[in-house]
């Protein structure tokens, strides 16, 4: 009963974290699941549906597909799908009981592509892990299949990691786009959020990626040791904060090393503010706070896992509802940053003040206004204003 | 890395076969790791002097699924050959199959081939193919071929039949290749005509026949393969001449 959870509703899941990925490309998804994931994702995780026109499926699994592994059934509806629609790529997205049945989706999804032509991918996501999971898996796949190696292009850079879940409808993202381009680079591709087949295929031309998220360190990673394209990872939020954020690209454009975006030892450790999320944005709200407002002691608790060498020392890992409860309520903190739903989590006479950051892969479009301006200077302001 | 799926009706002798193939590759000189993929986890006994290693799943229960490490599941038993055993449910409950791919994950996880880097991986898999988790082995990225272990007796014949039949029906999906039948004699009348007979019915060819000898029980009285025990026997000479021939077929396929 320990990791139950009874305020918090559960986090967006790999499976909308793959098919986020698959949004932007004319791609037909098939979710193989009985309606309950791909209402999850097109309902709560994916703040663009309505009114799209992505076409994301439900393969309608029942009791006796589930028993009999009827996977010609789910071929032949993609078969049916694929004339119809004519898209450029299709892709099998597995949720809970195709991993419980041991449903082999890549394999599926070899003979889709065999039996119709069209480049096709599956993946073996469960819906037992969190979206950025499934965002790396998703951007990775695509960039096995369809981009090679190519020359480098001086003074262009990919944005990665960005997707939905932790950029919401973009607005964030957009700032940090226009900022890029002021600072003179050319962008290649930002992945897996407004971009095209055509930028996915230049993405290896890039001289430098620029991971924006967890998903985006994973992808980054992929790309540093499959085409040797060195990496910053981190969010210029904050003025002063944001300005050294370019002064850290420009380094790793001189060096050709990767950096990350992290504070030094003395700015670190427990006590004071507390900012609960995703690691990458957590890091870079931790840097603003430190380098603009002169705050000490930040501490960031990952709800989504930690990477390791994302992490200061004494950043926390809150795996549950009950540990997020227990470290809001530790007393330790002066102000907490985090999403809306986690205010309910504070016990009568927490004096803590709270900061709303609303996260997509926690509240939705319940809170989705909730977030931020974030990138460079506009942090700053609103900052001061709360 | 060669890997290779072994396969076919329970109680043929696909443990004693493969791991006197995995004792005989390994004295060939080629690093081997067997992994056993039957929920009664004996695949590796008589590489590990009789005794049964702990399973992929019995660690997992006892130690969480987080905090198990490699040298947890893999085993070093009779020259250097590396032992893994899948391991399943308590019979009658769980799910065997989603354990086997439960167990696959976590050695890729841990990166078991990345850091003993085997030149062969054998897995040796429960009788027949009665689900998806059974079908791991020979999906991509796992085992490249598969031998399947059989008799002249007519069940044996019949499952070795619904398993080509099951590789066949995955030809699209870039799965391991049927690389051929063994022959484990049982001294059933017409045997090699029956077993021939089956493999040209499945498009392929029986890769070696192996004779019904008591060498093998009395290693098998020993917790040793034929290989281990009596090195010098006509029926060690047997499993090395199938390992040569093996490695033979999947040379030719490569």
């Amino acid at each position: 009963m320990a990791v139950l959870s009874v305020y918090l509703s559960p986090f967006a899941p790999d499976y909308s974290g793959v098919s986020t990925v698959m949004f932007d490309l004319n791609t037909v998804t098939a979710m193989h699941d009985a309606s309950g994931c791909t209402g999850n994702y097109t309902g709560y995780d994916e703040p663009r549906w309505y009114g799209s026109k992505s076409p994301i499926f439900c393969s309608g699994l029942r009791e006796i597909d589930a028993i009999l592994g009827d996977d010609e059934k789910l071929i032949r509806k993609m078969l049916q799908a694929a004339e119809d629609l004519k898209p450029d790529l299709m892709s099998l997205v597995g949720s809970p009981v195709p991993m419980v049945i041991g449903s082999d989706m890549q394999g599926i999804a070899e003979e889709l592509q065999a039996r119709s032509g069209i480049p096709s991918l599956g993946f073996d996501t469960t819906g037992t892990a969190y979206y950025d999971k499934g965002v790396a898996m998703a951007t990775i796949a695509l960039l096995k299949k369809f981009t090679k190696k190519q020359e480098m292009i001086s003074g262009t850079v990919n944005i990665l990691g960005a997707n939905p879940l932790d950029f919401g409808k973009g607005k964030n993202l957009e700032v940090l786009r226009n900022k890029i381009k002021e600072a003179g680079y050319g962008i290649t591709a930002c992945l897996s959020m407004g971009y095209n087949m055509d930028a996915l295929q230049k993405a290896s031309s890039a001289q430098v990626n620029l991971a924006v998220s967890r998903a985006g360190y994973l992808i980054a990673e992929y790309m540093y040791k499959t085409y040797g394209i060195p990496y910053l990872c981190g969010i210029p939020v904050g003025e002063k904060a944001g300005a050294g954020y370019f002064e850290l690209l420009e380094e790793v454009i001189r060096t050709g090393e990767n950096r990350i975006q992290r504070s030094t030892a003395e700015e670190k450790g427990e006590g004071e503010v507390l900012i609960i999320g995703e690691q990458v944005q957590s890091n870079a709200l931790r840097e603003a706070l430190v380098t603009d407002f002169g705050e000490t002691k930040v501490t960031v608790a990952c709800i989504f896992g930690k990477e390791a060498a994302l992490s200061s020392e004494g950043d926390l890992s809150l795996e549950s509802e009950r540990e997020i409860t227990n470290e809001i309520n530790s007393g330790k903190y002066r102000m907490i940053i985090a999403d809306p739903f986690m205010e309910q989590l504070m016990e009568e006479g927490n004096k803590s003040v709270f900061l709303k950051n609303a996260l997509y892969a926690v509240s939705s479009k319940v809170c989705g206004d909730e977030t931020p301006d974030m990138i460079g200077a506009d942090f700053n302001t609103w900052y001061k204003a709360k | 890395m060669i890997k290779i799926a072994v396969y076919g009706k329970g109680g043929i002798g696909k443990s004693t076969t493969t791991s006197n193939l995995s004792a005989a590759f390994s004295k060939m000189g080629y690093r081997v790791m067997q992994i056993g993929c039957d929920p009664k986890s004996d695949s590796t006994k008589n590489l590990m002097k009789g005794v049964k290693i702990p399973t992929v799943l019995d660690q997992i229960r006892e130690k969480g699924t987080d905090n198990i490490k490699l040298e947890d599941i893999v085993f070093e038993g009779y020259n250097g050959v590396l032992c893994v055993e899948a391991g399943g449910p308590t019979p009658g409950i769980g799910c065997a199959g989603r354990g086997i791919i439960t167990a696959f994950e976590k050695l890729e996880e841990l990166g078991a081939y990345e850091t003993y880097k085997p030149d062969i991986v054998l897995y040796d898999v429960l009788g027949d193919v009665v689900c998806g988790g059974f079908a791991m082995p020979i999906r991509g990225g796992y085992a490249d071929y598969v031998f399947i272990v059989t008799s002249g007796e007519m069940m044996a014949l019949f499952a070795a039949t619904n398993i080509s039949h099951a590789i066949q029906n995955f030809g699209n999906r870039g799965y391991a290749k049927l690389a051929g039948f063994i022959q484990n004699s049982r001294n059933v009348e017409n045997e090699d005509e029956l077993v021939a007979k089956a493999a040209s019915e499945n498009e392929t060819t029986v890769v070696k026949i192996i004779p019904r000898d008591g060498a093998v029980w009395t290693a098998e009285q020993q917790g040793k393969t034929v290989v281990e025990a009596l090195p010098e026997s006509d029926m060690a000479g047997e499993y090395k001449n199938l390992a040569e021939k093996m490695l033979e077929v999947m040379k030719d396929g490569m």
